[in-house]
């Protein structure tokens, strides 16, 4: 019931705070790209209220492009977190996680941290992420000996689309 | 000789065969509108050195693109929301010129294509 009431509230509190955006990677490089993704609410102090992939790692090969809508990624497991004590792992396509549900609403894509690979080999790894999140700060650039990533937003009134730029 | 001759033809067969089957296999990538080919490049563009964020840009401590940078996405995304019957006028009635609305339309539209494309060559199998 307590857990009812705190979605609930925060369905309210934050109705005008929408994910409502998308997430793009485009990986323009021969190398392929895995990445652990995370949301969060940003207006939230505190920084416990996070999403995080937790498995397994988005695979973007050479060359290739990906776009979602929201964490329900076929297949994923997302560490969802949304009091100081607990997280507790959840399919994406649990209805909060999907597009329009009440997690999906109220968090936005903060970071990627991600890793190089070439035919299995692991290359160099790296973060890059929204400059705003300040609960764990990466660089919104990130050069690497394989590709520059690059991490940016595009906003329109609630609407963000957020995109990772792999040259 | 002759055996040799036969043994050539055949081989030029089974090999035309395999690249006829390799052309037929349909992927996200060769089923593209031009336009879908054309907002790629665009994105893909702003990787290009002198399109790179300079260091005033880096400095802002925000990761919103840059007016500078999204300028150079707008004339692909109206390429592509015109391509799906949408008129200029509706355009800029519902943007009114605003360049991330432009190019976040163009993005959702783009997003509903390659799944669009997607399911068709499920569909073919």
């Amino acid at each position: 019931m307590k857990k009812f009431l705190t979605i609930i509230g925060l369905a309210f509190i934050s109705s005008a705070y929408a994910q409502g955006g998308s997430l793009v990677i485009n990986n323009y490089t021969s190398y392929d790209f895995h990445t652990w993704v995370t949301a969060a609410n940003l207006t939230t102090p505190g920084c416990y209220f996070y999403v995080a992939l937790n498995d397994p790692e988005l695979v973007i090969s050479g060359g290739n492009s990906v776009s979602y809508n929201s964490y329900n990624i076929p297949g994923t497991t997302w560490k969802v977190s949304t009091s100081p004590t607990n997280a507790t792992p959840r399919p994406g396509n649990h209805p909060s996680l999907t597009l329009g549900g009440v997690i999906s609403n109220n968090t936005k894509w903060v970071m990627s941290q991600f890793q190089f690979y070439q035919t299995g080999t692991p290359l160099s790894s790296g973060a890059v992420g929204d400059t705003a999140y300040t609960c764990n700060p990466v660089p919104n650039i990130f050069n690497t000996p394989q590709a520059v990533v690059e991490w940016f937003t595009i906003t329109s009134g609630t609407t963000t689309s957020t995109y990772i730029q792999i040259y | 000789m002759r055996k040799h001759f036969v043994l050539a033809a055949f081989a030029l067969l089974i090999l035309t065969s395999c690249s006829n089957e390799g052309s037929a296999v349909n992927t996200v990538e060769t089923m593209k509108t031009p336009q879908m080919e054309n907002f790629d490049k665009a994105f893909k563009s702003l990787g290009d050195p002198q399109n790179r964020p300079t260091e005033e840009e880096r400095k802002r401590n925000t990761s919103e693109l840059s007016d500078r940078r999204k300028a150079l996405l707008v004339p692909a995304s109206k390429e592509l929301i015109l391509s799906t019957g949408v008129t200029e006028a509706e355009l800029t009635r519902k943007t009114g010129g605003d360049m991330s609305q432009i190019i976040i339309w163009a993005t959702q539209i783009y997003m509903q294509k390659s799944d669009e494309i997607r399911k068709n060559i499920k569909s073919d199998k």
